[in-house]
């Protein structure tokens, strides 16, 4: 047994990978809505972290600054996603009072029907329970933008939470 | 209480409550991702001062137009014009043929570059300043941990010998060492062995990512529908000696075209 309490910063830097990739990881996995797509988000957002890992470990909350390094790959990569996508006249699928209730979906699939940004909002708010000012500070946006996309998003997705969930809200 | 917010709150919480990433796949990936990000950007800082420098000793920019100086990747290499820098007191001339003891049980035997080339090496580092290490390359051994975490400190030595190039040998490289498979005629992969990645894409513009896996994860990935099992819309490979493939589809691939593709990929031993 080693007496030695000073840890490599590798062994530092796998402690806290350790200790917050559980919740990283499920942020990352709704805001992608698949398992592949959450561990690249997760693995490069370590990465980064681990790029600036002596700075890093010596913030008051390295773990809050993981998350807002998630967020931001989140948001940036779907925007340079979005700029290769063909637009198109029909959106497959939409949502809306009139859906079919037999055809339940998961919430994962129902969350992919947001834009990227009011699903971060999402899940900023309803998942991690950040506040109105932390999740515009996380994301970049005003509080109004958090409070209008926070309730329109709920919205598109009440229908869809209903399929599976009708004791919770079609009350 | 029944409100939307706190029914979401929960099914968020019922959803992926318990879900856990694979940890140590995840560490030892993001530390490898992370290195080469330090390795970028110490290629970049050093070649915008060694552009910078050259720059002021032609008289080419003024103090004030260097501090206004953004982007410093975008800086042009002067490399007619780099500093020769000097190797501090305790540092002496390099030979090829030496070796130099780096503390942590570690050694650095120090070559030519043009030995080097003929090694079965990783180039980690190289510097584009022209100094007492330019001509070099130092292979680090020794405590496999310790080779990290001399990799990760940016290999410090490198302050005395400027221009020195640093290389490793027998660090973990990703699961396999070559392309473990080949794909069906139509689909075009880049593989990233180190991160035992590979993203495809089909003739007609689908997309697929491969992922390698160790055997110790196949019982989880073959049955978990939240992985690779049935009803997960992803697919495995069998076990291949102490591997096996996922296969996940991306934008524009059918579910028949990725079954047909993970169905298709041959082993290559």
């Amino acid at each position: 047994m080693s007496t030695s309490t000073a840890k490599a910063p590798t062994e530092e830097f796998a402690d806290f990978v350790h200790a917050t990739a559980g919740a990283l990881y499920r942020t990352a996995l709704l805001l992608t809505g698949d398992h592949h797509l959450a561990e690249d988000l997760t693995q490069t957002t370590y990465a980064r972290v681990f790029a600036s890992w002596r700075k890093v470990s010596r913030a008051d909350n390295p773990a809050a600054y993981a998350r807002r390094v998630l967020l931001n790959g989140f948001i940036s990569h779907r925007r340079l996603r979005r700029n290769a996508e063909t637009p198109t006249q029909t959106l497959p699928d939409a949502p809306g009072s009139d859906a079919d209730p037999s055809a339940r979906i998961d919430l994962l699939a129902a969350l992919q029907r947001l834009s990227p940004t009011d699903r971060a909002v999402l899940v900023a708010r309803y998942w991690e329970d950040r506040s109105v000012s932390q999740t515009a500070a996380d994301l970049g946006l005003t509080e109004t933008a958090v409070r209008t996309r926070s309730k329109r998003a709920l919205e598109r997705l009440r229908p869809l939470v209903a399929d599976i969930f009708p004791e919770r809200t079609m009350r | 209480m029944n409100d939307p917010e706190t029914s979401l709150r929960t099914a968020l919480h019922e959803r992926v409550g318990d879900q856990h990433p694979d940890y140590a796949k995840l560490s030892a990936g993001a530390i490898r991702g992370g290195t080469r990000i330090r390795r970028r950007r110490r290629v970049f800082v050093t070649a915008g001062a060694a552009a910078a420098v050259g720059a002021i000793a032609t008289g080419g920019l003024g103090l004030s137009q260097l501090l206004s100086t953004t982007a410093v990747d975008e800086a042009p290499l002067a490399a007619a014009s780099a500093p020769t820098a000097s190797p501090s007191a305790s540092a002496g001339a390099l030979v090829a043929g030496q070796t130099v003891n780096l503390g942590s049980g570690l050694t650095g035997l120090v070559v030519t570059n043009a030995e080097a080339g003929t090694m079965e090496i990783t180039i980690q580092s190289a510097s584009m300043i022209t100094g007492p290490g330019t001509g070099f390359t130092m292979i680090v051994s020794g405590p496999e941990q310790a080779v990290q975490d001399y990799w990760a400190a940016g290999f410090p030595i490198g302050q005395d010998y400027p221009g020195l190039r640093f290389a490793t040998e027998g660090l973990p490289r990703g699961l396999v060492e070559s392309v473990p498979v080949e794909v069906p005629d139509g689909w075009t992969c880049e593989w990233s062995l180190i991160d035992d990645h590979a993203s495809c894409t089909s003739r007609d513009g689908g997309v697929a990512a491969l992922n390698i896996r160790p055997a110790a994860d196949y019982e989880t990935w073959s049955t978990s529908p939240d992985k690779g099992g049935p009803g997960s819309g992803a697919y495995v490979t069998d076990l291949h000696g102490d591997i096996f493939i996922s296969v996940q589809s991306g934008r524009g691939t059918t579910d028949a075209e990725l079954e047909k593709l993970a169905t298709s990929l041959a082993w290559v031993d």
